[in-house]
C-alpha cells in the first residue's frame, strides 16, 4: 500500500495571536504538527532581527526589548491598504508580514514531516470581507504556497466537530472568540454536509481587547501609585511589557481568582494584585457585545427558519475565560461545550484539505473510468444525482482509492461531505435611484448562500458614453438600497464601452461570488449582446510589482 | 462633523505653509508608519486606525494645490479657533416670545408664516428651546452631583433661579437627596473604575462627543429605561451603518459601555459623578495654568469665569469657586482696571464688519485705531516700567507681542516692545547670574566644590544668554581645577596610611573623576607603584574568601586586579578567576536545586527526586558530595515523617486495646497485665537499619535510651508471645518477625547460631520459628518496670 499516492494538503489556522498547522494522518485523523519548540501553537508575531526574520515565541519575547522591530496582531490589519510596517527603510504590507508567519509554519511542518509543504487550506474569520480574504490568499502566495482554499474558521471548527460525531444531524452554534476576532455562526451538520445557516461578528473584538482593558487598568494604577501623570504607554518598551503581562494575567485569571502583576517603568516598579472580579468588571461590556452579536445572529437565523439549536460550541482561546461560559449559560439557558479551543480550526482546515485531495484523486479515477470530464469537485455529486455517473462507478473508484492509499473505505466515502457557506457581507454597486440620489444598490445580500450569481440591468447616463465606473461596495446590512456612506468601497472596476451607444443603453452586470468569497464581475451590453471589458482595480490588496517584490523578499529572507 | 486639519495632523509648517510635494509625501509616509505602529496600541489604536483610513483623502487634498491652500488657511483659522454659535432667526424669535413664559397658538402660526415652516416644525423648535432651558438646569444639577448627593437647599435655589417649581427640579434628580450638606449621604456611590472612565473618554473623543448622554443624544436627566432603550437602538443604528471603520468601532464600544453603565441607578450615578468631577478637574487645571507668579491676571480670570459658566455654574457661583480655589493655593486675582482689555479679542471681527459697512467707516475707524494703538503702547510701557518684578514686565510684553506681531499697523511698536523685552531679559539674566555667583562663592569658601559646580550646572540648564553662559563656563572650569587640587591633596594624605584596597579604591575613584586632570598622570604612577602591594593584599583576601566559599566576592576581587593591571600577577590570577567562576556556577546550581527542593515544602519525596535527577544527569559534577549530604538529610526527614505517622497510628490502635496497653509517652507503652514496658515502635518502623542480624539486634538494644531508660533488652520468646498471642494483643500493622533473646547453636555445614523468633500478621495470627542469626529481623525492645 502506498499512502504517498495522495498528496497532503495542510490546514493552517492563521490567527491574530497564535497560528497552527495540521494534517490528516494515515488513519484519517487530523493532527496538529508541533513546532521545533514542541509547542502546538506558534505566536503570530514577526521580529525583524537585522537580516533574519524571527517568527513565534522568540519574536514575542523580543517585543519587550525591541518594540520597534516587532509586529504583532497583523491579522487585524489584513485588507487595510494603508497599513505599512517600516523597518530599515523597507516598507512591508500586512500580506507580506503574514507571509512570514505562513512560511515559518510551512517550514516547521516540513522539518517535522520530512516532506515539502506546497498545498494548503488557510482559514479566516467568517466575518472577513473580500479584501481581507484576498489579502489572506495573497499572503499564502507570497509565502510560496499553493492556496487551495480559504475557509471560514467557524466552518472549519464545525468540520472538526462533525468529524467526531458523524451519525447525527445537528444544528450547532459556533461561538469563536479568538485573539483578535469574534465570529458567531449557526451551522447545520449532517453526515453529508456542513451547512452555514447564518453568520455574524466583529473582526475588531477579541482576546486582545480583554488584554487592552487590563493594560489601561495597569497604567491607571501605576499613575495612582507613583503620582506620575505622563502616559507610560508612550514608551514602546513599557507598552510591550504591559501587553505581555496583561495576556499572562488574563490567562492566569482563567485558573485562579487573583494574580500578581508587576509594572516597571522609568526606574519605578509597583506590584499589584488583579482579582478576577475586577477583571470582569473592566470587561463586562466586551462580553455583552459578543452576546449581542449572538442574539442578532439568532434573529437572522430565525428568519431562515432555524429557531433552535442543539449545541453551543466554544472555540478560540479566549473562551477559556470562565465568565464566557457563565454568561452564555445565563443568557441562553444552555451549557456551552468548550471544544478543542486552540486546535479545532486548524484541524478542520486539514480535514477540508484532505477532502480536496481525495476528491482530486476520485475525480481523476472516475474521469478515466467513464471518459467524462468533471469540471469542479462539486459537480461530481450533482452528476451522481443526475445519474450521469453511476453510483457503482463512484463506489468502485472509492474502493480503488481506499485500497491504494491505505485509508478505510468509509473514511473515503465520508470525505465526500459537502460544505455550504453563506456570505457574511452584502455587495452592491453605487448607482442613481429614480429620484436621482446616489445610493448603493446591493446585488448580493448577507447570509445569502454561496456560490451566488446575480444579474442586474443598469443604464448608461449619456450618449456615446465611453466608460462606466463601477464602485463595488461592501456593507453589513440586509437592505437592498442603502446610503453610500454606510458602505465601504472595496474595488473599482472600469467598463470600456463600445463606441456610439445611445443614451439609456442597457448594461447587464453580473456578480459572481464563489465559496471562498471571491467576487467576479462580468458586464454585457445587452442590445447588441457584446461582452464588455472589465478592469478591476485591486489597490486595496497587494498586487503587481509590489506583490512580486514581496515574493522575492520572502524567498530570500531566512525565517527562524 | 469637523475633521482633523491635515496640516496640523501631519505636523507640517503652516506659516509659511509647506508646499513642497516631496516634503509633504515624506510627512505622510512618516505618519503612515507611525500610525501603523500604533494600530494595536491598547488606548490609541482606534484613533490610529482612523488616521490610517484617512490617508487616501489626505493625499488627495495635499496633492491638489487649491485644496491644499484652503487646508493651510483652515489650519490657521483652527489655531485661532472661533466658535461662534449660529443662532438662527427662528431661534431668536422664539427666545423673545418665550420670555413671557409661554408661546400662544397664534404666535406659532405667525412664526410658521414668517419663516415659511410647518407649524409642527416650529413646535419642535420650541420644544428644543424649552429642553435647552432644562438642559441648563441639568447641567447645574450634574455639577452638584459630584459630591454624590444633592441637598434640598440646592434644589430650592436652582428652582428659584430658573423660575421653576422645586418639584420640577426634583423630578430631574435621580441621586440621593439630603436635607442639608451636614448630613452624610445615604449611600456612598461606588467609584467608577478610572481606566474605564478613561477608555470612554478616549472613544468619545474619536467621535467628537462630550459624554455618553451626548452620544445617545439624550439629556442627563433621562430615565434609565429610556437610556437603555436608546443604547440598544444606537447599537442597531451602528449595525445598519453597515461598515466597520474606527468611528463605528468606537461607537460600538460606547454602546457596550452604555448598556453596562445604564444598567442600574448605582452604576449610572457612578458615571454621573465621574462626569461632574472631570468637568471640575478641567476647570481646576485651567486655573492652574492661568496662575502665574501666584497671581491670576484679569483677562484670564474673565475667561475662567466664562468657562465655569459654560460648565453650568452661575456667574456668582463661578466667581466664588475660582476665588476659593485661588485662596487654597494662596494666589491673588488681579483687580479690574478701567477699560476691559478683552476688546482686543473682538477687534479684528469688528474691523471686518466695519469694512463691510462702508469705506468711510473704514477710514474713520482706521484713524481712531492709530490713536488707540499709540495710547495703548504708552500704557503698556508705563505698566512695564511700574512693575517691580522684571519677569512680570516680560510677560506683559510677550502678551503684547504675541497678540500683534502679525499686524501691519503694529509693526514698529512690536519692534519697540521686543527691544524693551530684550532689555528686561538681560536685567533678569544679570540678576540671576549674580545670585548664582553668590551661592557659588559661599560654597567654594566652605571647600564644597561639588555643590558649587551643581549651582553652575543648574544655572546653565536655564539657558542663560551667551555672555553669561560663557562667564559661567569659565568659572566652572576654575572650580573644576580647584576641586581637583583639593582632591589630590586629600588623596595624597590618605594614601600614606590606608590599607591597600582602600588606597586602590581612592586612586581609581580619582582617575575616574578626573580622567584628564593635571595631576592624573601622577596618580596613575601611584597606581602602577602599587601593583605588588595590592597583589599581596588580593592573594591574602582570596585565601580568606576561599575558606568561606564566597566565590562571588572572590571573582570580584580577582577581576578587579586583572582589570587594573596587565602583569605577571594578573596572569597568575586568571586561571584562579576561572576556577572561582566555575565554583560560583556550581554554587548557583546547587542553590537553585536547593531552592527547588525547598519550594516543594513538605513533599520530601519530590524534593529527593530533584536531587537524584541531577545526580543522574551529571554524575561527575563537583557538587555531588554536597548533594549527597542533602539527600541524606532528606531521607532522614522522610524517615522521621514515616516514623511519626506510624507512631500516631499505633497510639490510635493502642487506645482500642481495652486498657491493656497504656502509652506512657516518649515512645514507651506499658502492658498493665504483665507490668512489662515495651518500646512503642519496633526497629522496622524506626528504620534504624535496613537489615538487622541478631548480633546487631543485641547491640541495638544495648544502645537504646528511649524514654530515658537505658536498660532495654531483647524480649524472651514467652514475653513476645505474651503481647502478640494473648488478646487483646499489641497492635500489628503489617506482617513481620521479631528476634527473641532465646538463642542456641545449631549445626549445618559448620557451626551457626539459631534464634527463636515469632512472626506476627495484621489479622492477629502469629507463627513461631527458629531462624539463622544472620537473617534480617526486627527488634521489639522490652524492659522491666
Amino acid at each position: 500500500m502506498n499512502e504517498k499516492s495522495i498528496k497532503h494538503i495542510f490546514g493552517i489556522d492563521l490567527g491574530t495571536t497564535y497560528s497552527s498547522i495540521s494534517y490528516v494522518d494515515e488513519f484519517g485523523k487530523a493532527v496538529i504538527i508541533p513546532n521545533p519548540e514542541n509547542e502546538r501553537v506558534t505566536p503570530s508575531v514577526v521580529f525583524f532581527d537585522e537580516e533574519n526574520i524571527v517568527v513565534g515565541e522568540v519574536a514575542k519575547e523580543s517585543a519587550k526589548l525591541y518594540p520597534n522591530e516587532v509586529v504583532s496582531f497583523i491579522k487585524r490589519s489584513m485588507g487595510e491598504p494603508n497599513f505599512i510596517f517600516e523597518f530599515a527603510g523597507q516598507r512591508y504590507r500586512p500580506e507580506e508580514i503574514s507571509a512570514y508567519i505562513l512560511k515559518k509554519l510551512a517550514q516547521d511542518a516540513r522539518q517535522y514531516m520530512g516532506e515539502e509543504v506546497t498545498d494548503v487550506v488557510i482559514t479566516c474569520p467568517a466575518y472577513f470581507g473580500i479584501n481581507e480574504r484576498e489579502a489572506t490568499r495573497k499572503a499564502g502566495e507570497i509565502a510560496g504556497l499553493n492556496v487551495r482554499h480559504i475557509i471560514n474558521e467557524p466552518t472549519a471548527a464545525a468540520i472538526a466537530y462533525g468529524s467526531l460525531e458523524t451519525t447525527e444531524k445537528k444544528t450547532v452554534l459556533v461561538y469563536d472568540l479568538g485573539g483578535g476576532t469574534f465570529d458567531v455562526t449557526m451551522i447545520y451538520i449532517s453526515k453529508e454536509s456542513v451547512e452555514v445557516v447564518c453568520t455574524g461578528g466583529d473582526h475588531n473584538l477579541g482576546g486582545k481587547d480583554w488584554d487592552d482593558r487590563i493594560v489601561s487598568y495597569l497604567v491607571q494604577k501605576f499613575q495612582e501609585e507613583t503620582g506620575l501623570t505622563d502616559d507610560i504607554l508612550d514608551d514602546p518598551d513599557t507598552w510591550q511589557d504591559l501587553q505581555l503581562s496583561a495576556e499572562k494575567a488574563k490567562k492566569s485569571l482563567s485558573q485562579r481568582a487573583k494574580t500578581p502583576i508587576a509594572i516597571t517603568h522609568g526606574g519605578q516598579r509597583i506590584k499589584l494584585m488583579l482579582e478576577r472580579e475586577k477583571f470582569e468588571e473592566l470587561t463586562e461590556d466586551l462580553l455583552y457585545r459578543t452576546i449581542d452579536f449572538t442574539r442578532e445572529m439568532l434573529e437572522a437565523a430565525k428568519a431562515k427558519g432555524f429557531d433552535a439549536f442543539d449545541e453551543f460550541i466554544l472555540v478560540g482561546g479566549a473562551t477559556r475565560m470562565p465568565q464566557v461560559t457563565e454568561k452564555i449559560s445565563d443568557e441562553f439557558n444552555i451549557t456551552p461545550k468548550i471544544f478543542d479551543p486552540d486546535e479545532a480550526v486548524a484541524k478542520g482546515a486539514a480535514i477540508y484539505g484532505w477532502k480536496l485531495a481525495l476528491n482530486d484523486d476520485l475525480i481523476r479515477r472516475i474521469s478515466e473510468k467513464t471518459k467524462k470530464t468533471i469540471e469542479r469537485p462539486e459537480a461530481l455529486s450533482e452528476m451522481i444525482d443526475r445519474k450521469e455517473i453511476s453510483a457503482e462507478d463512484f463506489r468502485e473508484a472509492a474502493r480503488e482509492l481506499a485500497d491504494e492509499s491505505g485509508y478505510t473505505l468509509p473514511s473515503v466515502e465520508n470525505a465526500m461531505f459537502q460544505v455550504k457557506n453563506v456570505t457574511s457581507k452584502s455587495f452592491g454597486v453605487v448607482a442613481h435611484n429614480p429620484s436621482d440620489e446616489e445610493i448603493v444598490f446591493n446585488l448580493v445580500l448577507r447570509n445569502t448562500p454561496v456560490p451566488a450569481r446575480i444579474k442586474k440591468k443598469f443604464y448608461t447616463a449619456g450618449e456615446n458614453q465611453k466608460t462606466v465606473l463601477i464602485r463595488i461596495m461592501e456593507s453589513e446590512t440586509s437592505n437592498v438600497e442603502i446610503p453610500v456612506d454606510n458602505a465601504i468601497e472595496i474595488k473599482k472596476a472600469v467598463l470600456n464601452l463600445p463606441a456610439n451607444l445611445p443614451e439609456d443603453s442597457p448594461l447587464e452586470i453580473t456578480y459572481e461570488l464563489n465559496e471562498e468569497g471571491q467576487l467576479h464581475i462580468t458586464a454585457e451590453e445587452t442590445s447588441n449582446s457584446q461582452k464588455i471589458d472589465v478592469v478591476v482595480d485591486t489597490a486595496s490588496v497587494i498586487s503587481g510589482e509590489e506583490f512580486e517584490q514581496a515574493k522575492i523578499r520572502t524567498q530570500k529572507h531566512m525565517v527562524m | 462633523m469637523e475633521r482633523e486639519n491635515f496640516y496640523l495632523l501631519l505636523d507640517l509648517s503652516i506659516d509659511p505653509p509647506e508646499t513642497d510635494s516631496k516634503n509633504i509625501e515624506a510627512a505622510i509616509a512618516r505618519k503612515q508608519s507611525e500610525w501603523s505602529r500604533l494600530r494595536n496600541h491598547p488606548t490609541k489604536g482606534l484613533q490610529a486606525q482612523n488616521f490610517i483610513s484617512m490617508i487616501p483623502e489626505i493625499r488627495r487634498v495635499m496633492k491638489d494645490p487649491a485644496l491644499r491652500e484652503q487646508e493651510a488657511e483652515a489650519a490657521k483659522e483652527n489655531l485661532v479657533k472661533d466658535k461662534a454659535d449660529k443662532i438662527t432667526d427662528i431661534d431668536r424669535h422664539i427666545d423673545i416670545l418665550i420670555g413671557k413664559g409661554f408661546i400662544s397658538k397664534e404666535e406659532i402660526v405667525r412664526l410658521a408664516q414668517i419663516h415659511g415652516m410647518e407649524e409642527k416644525e416650529v413646535q419642535d423648535r420650541i420644544r428644543i428651546k424649552k429642553d435647552e432651558k432644562f438642559s441648563r438646569v441639568d447641567q447645574q444639577l450634574s455639577l452638584r452631583m459630584a459630591k454624590g448627593y444633592v441637598t434640598e437647599e440646592e434644589i430650592n435655589k436652582l428652582a428659584k433661579r430658573h423660575n421653576l417649581k422645586p418639584e420640577e427640579v426634583k423630578s430631574r434628580v435621580y441621586i440621593p437627596m439630603v436635607k442639608n450638606g451636614n448630613e452624610k449621604a445615604p449611600l456612598a456611590p461606588r467609584q467608577m473604575d478610572r481606566s474605564i472612565e478613561k477608555a470612554i473618554k478616549e472613544n468619545l473623543k474619536i467621535i467628537d462627543k462630550a459624554s455618553l448622554y451626548d452620544f445617545l443624544e439624550l439629556h442627563e436627566s433621562t430615565d434609565l429605561e429610556t437610556l437603555q432603550a436608546a443604547a440598544v437602538e444606537k447599537k442597531k443604528q451602528l449595525v445598519n451603518a453597515g461598515k466597520k471603520d474606527a468611528r463605528v468601532t468606537a461607537g460600538n464600544i460606547l454602546a457596550g459601555h452604555c448598556v453596562t453603565i445604564f444598567k442600574n441607578e448605582e452604576t449610572r450615578i457612578s458615571y454621573d459623578i465621574s462626569l461632574a468631577k472631570s468637568k471640575l478637574a478641567e476647570l481646576d487645571s485651567g486655573i492652574d495654568i492661568s496662575g502665574f507668579n501666584g497671581k491670576i491676571r484679569r483677562e484670564y480670570y474673565d475667561i475662567l469665569v466664562r468657562k465655569a459658566m459654560d460648565f453650568g455654574m452661575e456667574k456668582q457661583e463661578a466667581e466664588q469657586y475660582i476665588r476659593d480655589y485661588c485662596k487654597r493655593k494662596n494666589w491673588t486675582i488681579e483687580q479690574a482696571k478701567g477699560e476691559k482689555r478683552r476688546l482686543f479679542l473682538f477687534g479684528s471681527i469688528l474691523a471686518v464688519l466695519l469694512i463691510a459697512a462702508s469705506s468711510l467707516g473704514y477710514l474713520y475707524f482706521n484713524y481712531r485705531q492709530e490713536h488707540r494703538i499709540q495710547k495703548e503702547y504708552a500704557d503698556l510701557a508705563a505698566r512695564v516700567a511700574s512693575t517691580e518684578d522684571p519677569q512680570q514686565g516680560i510677560d506683559i510684553l510677550n502678551q503684547y507681542i504675541m497678540t500683534y506681531e502679525e499686524e501691519k499697523d503694529y509693526a514698529d511698536l512690536v519692534e519697540d516692545a521686543r527691544r524693551l523685552r530684550e532689555n528686561r531679559v538681560s536685567i533678569i539674566a544679570g540678576e540671576k547670574y549674580g545670585e548664582m555667583e553668590k551661592r557659588v562663592s559661599s560654597s567654594v569658601e566652605d571647600n564644597d566644590f561639588e555643590t558649587a559646580k551643581s549651582y553652575i550646572d543648574d544655572y546653565l540648564k536655564t539657558n542663560p544668554p551667551g555672555q553669561f553662559a560663557a562667564k559661567a563656563r569659565k568659572e566652572q572650569a576654575e572650580i573644576e581645577s580647584m576641586a581637583e587640587n583639593a582632591a589630590f591633596e586629600k588623596l595624597s594624605a590618605t594614601v600614606i596610611q590606608a590599607a591597600a584596597d582602600e588606597k586602590i579604591s581612592k586612586i581609581t575613584d580619582y582617575i575616574e573623576k578626573y580622567p584628564r586632570g593635571k595631576k592624573t598622570e601622577e596618580v596613575r604612577g601611584m597606581l602602577a607603584d602599587m601593583s605588588s602591594e595590592y597583589y599581596i593584599f588580593v592573594k591574602n583576601a582570596l585565601e580568606n574568601l576561599e575558606e568561606k566559599k564566597d566565590w562571588q566576592e572572590s571573582i570580584k576581587l580577582a577581576q578587579s586586579y586583572i582589570d587594573l593591571y596587565d602583569n605577571s600577577h594578573a596572569d597568575n590570577l586568571k586561571p584562579e578567576l576561572e576556577r572561582y567562576q566555575q565554583n560560583l556556577r556550581f554554587e548557583r546550581i546547587f542553590q537553585s536545586l536547593r531552592q527547588q527542593a525547598q519550594n516543594l515544602g513538605q513533599d520530601h519525596t519530590q524534593a529527593l527526586q530533584v536531587y537524584t535527577n541531577y545526580l543522574q544527569a551529571y554524575p561527575d559534577s563537583p557538587i555531588n558530595a554536597r548533594i549527597d549530604e542533602e539527600i541524606v538529610k532528606l531521607r532522614e526527614r522522610i524517615r522521621q515523617k514515616e516514623v511519626q505517622k506510624a507512631q500516631d497510628q499505633l497510639t490510635e490502635m493502642i487506645r482500642d486495646s481495652g486498657g491493656r496497653f497504656v502509652e506512657k509517652g516518649d515512645g514507651v507503652a506499658a502492658d498493665t497485665e504483665t507490668g512489662l514496658m515495651w518500646m512503642l515502635l519496633d526497629s522496622d518502623i524506626t528504620g534504624f537499619q535496613n537489615c538487622m542480624i541478631f548480633d546487631a539486634a543485641a547491640r541495638y538494644v544495648e544502645n537504646l535510651s528511649t524514654g530515658g531508660y537505658s536498660d532495654w533488652r531483647l524480649p524472651k520468646m514467652s514475653e513476645l508471645a505474651g503481647i502478640y498471642k494473648k488478646t487483646p494483643a499489641f497492635p500489628v500493622m503489617k506482617e513481620k518477625w521479631f528476634w527473641s533473646a532465646d538463642s542456641y547453636s545449631g549445626y549445618s555445614e559448620g557451626w551457626y547460631r539459631i534464634v527463636d523468633t515469632i512472626t506476627v500478621f495484621p489479622d492477629g495470627t502469629t507463627a513461631e520459628s527458629s531462624r539463622d542469626s544472620r537473617e534480617c529481623g526486627v527488634v521489639k525492645a522490652v524492659r522491666n518496670q
